[in-house]
């Protein structure tokens, strides 16, 4: 009885579909009978990473891995990249287009609310490549 | 723990033919030996069964009419949708006068305490501000709050703690009948008329506080018909203050976020376009909105399974009721109000999780069984054919 893996792929550009990954993250969770403070973390992190591939990359994915003590996902994705990593984790800090904004996106919360809601996160990007985030949280505080 | 159930089956009529294991909204039916069985902690007594089985297997308990005769005085309190079940040949004034001649002493319409409750809402609303949770969602529909308990038990700190209007009605009642006539409040019979069977399981099984005020339910299509039928020996005479127009839309859609008197108001009807809200509430939505009326039937309480006319009909009708009533009197309204403590309106206790959505305690347990799901599931061909008798 080690870990569970998952993996869920999100198609760039695709906002109706947006936010499905999330959700089946969100119900993974609570089959396992995970706490609903650790579940709403998760879902608010995993929104929000699935969003920002729908919003600025070709296609991504998120790999989740859950084990009795954390569960950490990573979301990848073929994309622009993000040239200046500090200025993209600033609040209120965006460079979605005027259409994403339309939307109700891009209002520059994004990163800043993945790292509020973890225990972890890093950021590995590539411009012109693409961008992964992992980030882990614990099941137990 | 077993809860208690005004749905229940009739095993000679149901044909095990998977309808209602489909609707369900909690997945609380299974067929087992060609019969439907309810599984009591999952089912929220919302009454999608009785709507979907066509064979009239499912069915809700009410009390029977001569039940209010145990009680030395008798006291009946239709719910604001009551009076949208009489097309224009039935003069509603007349209508209320026949729960007289069936033998209730008193009569006071639950519109009058929703009208209040919308009050204490408001003020609840604008007092606490920021730091309540976005959305709050209304408590009025019982079958809402235990859908929140159990399919989305980590929002059951956004349900409002306010007591619905039928309670405040009844308590308020029973008090006044109580000092009035020197009878005892344990022979005082204060029965609810109600749309749905949501309600019946509510006086049995509070939410939120120890015990209902209510003594009884009657289905409104058991008094509708009462009143039909006896309606040419019905007397007018009927001295009440009638409920205002906001108070009685309470009983269709909408009535509630009319009623209250706060911005980004939200309200959704349908218990599975409540589900599919209550899911995005869950991921962080709908944080733009500070309150929302959440009903569990198509159209609010005007589409209970225990009504009589069509839900869409029935809402008209109740519009043109509310209209003809007018504004709340001032002066009876703020008279009611001085006498009920501000306290009063709301729930004693915190409403609980009854979480059914795990799949064991243990969560190597939950893991091991997950992995079954999935792999069974991939096997599958992924139709829909109900013949397992369990919810897909």
């Amino acid at each position: 009885m080690g870990t569970m893996h998952w993996e869920f792929s999100v198609t760039g550009g695709n906002f109706s579909g947006a936010g499905e990954a999330a959700s089946k993250i969100k119900n993974i969770l609570k089959k396992l009978g995970i706490a609903y403070e650790v579940i709403r973390r998760v879902s608010i992190a995993s929104y929000e990473a699935e969003m920002n591939i729908t919003a600025y990359a070709d296609e991504g994915k998120l790999l989740v891995d859950i084990d009795p003590l954390e569960i950490n996902i990573t979301a990848s994705d073929r994309g622009p990249g993000i040239p200046d990593i500090d200025k993209a984790m600033q609040e209120g800090f965006s460079t979605a287009t005027p259409a994403i904004r339309e939307m109700g996106f891009g209002a520059g919360m994004g990163l800043p609310n993945i790292q509020r809601a973890t225990d972890w996160m890093v950021i590995n990007s590539t411009v012109g490549k693409g961008t992964e985030i992992k980030f882990k949280i614990y099941l137990k505080t | 723990m077993s809860y208690f159930h005004s749905v229940k089956l009739i095993e000679e009529k149901c044909k095990g033919c998977t309808h209602c294991i489909r609707t369900c909204p909690t997945e609380a039916i299974r067929i087992r030996n060609g019969k439907a069985t309810i599984i009591g902690d999952r089912c929220i007594d919302c009454g999608e069964c009785i709507r979907t089985c066509p064979n009239s297997a499912k069915i809700a308990v009410t009390e029977q009419l001569n039940e209010i005769q145990k009680y030395k005085y008798k006291i009946a309190i239709p719910a604001p949708s009551f009076v949208s079940q009489f097309s224009r040949r039935y003069r509603i004034e007349k209508v209320l006068s026949g729960f007289l001649f069936m033998g209730f002493d008193e009569i006071m319409e639950v519109g009058l305490g929703a009208d209040l409750v919308s009050v204490a809402i408001t003020e609840y609303l604008n007092s606490l501000g920021a730091l309540l949770p976005r959305p709050v969602i209304s408590s009025a529909c019982p079958a809402v709050v235990r859908l929140i308990q159990v399919r989305y038990p980590g929002l059951v700190g956004n349900i409002m703690p306010m007591q619905s209007p039928m309670e405040i009605t009844a308590r308020y009642v029973r008090r006044k009948a109580a000092e009035k006539t020197g009878i005892d409040p344990s022979e005082i019979g204060v029965f609810f008329i109600t749309p749905c069977p949501a309600k019946a399981t509510v006086i049995k099984q509070p939410i939120g506080t120890d015990h209902s005020n209510v003594t009884g339910v009657i289905a409104t299509r058991d008094m509708v018909n009462f009143v039909k039928l006896n309606f040419e020996r019905v007397v007018e005479n009927l001295d009440i203050q009638r409920a205002s127009s906001i108070g009685i839309g309470w009983g269709r859609r909408e009535g509630e976020i009319e009623a209250v008197d706060i911005p980004n108001r939200l309200s959704v009807d349908g218990i599975h376009h409540v589900s599919k809200m209550l899911e995005k509430i869950e991921e962080g939505g709908f944080r733009n909105i500070r309150f929302l009326e959440a009903q569990a039937c198509v159209g609010g309480c005007v589409g209970g399974v225990l009504m009589v006319e069509n839900p869409f009909m029935a809402k008209l009708k109740l519009d043109l009721v509310s209209k003809e009533i007018g504004d709340r009197n001032i002066e009876f309204f703020k008279k009611v109000q001085s006498e009920i403590p501000k306290e009063d309106y709301y729930l004693r206790d915190k409403i609980l999780p009854r979480p059914i959505t795990s799949l064991s305690p243990d969560m190597h347990e939950a893991m091991r069984k997950l992995e079954e799901i999935e792999s069974l599931t991939s096997e599958l061909p992924g139709i829909d054919c109900g013949s397992c008798g369990c919810p897909t």
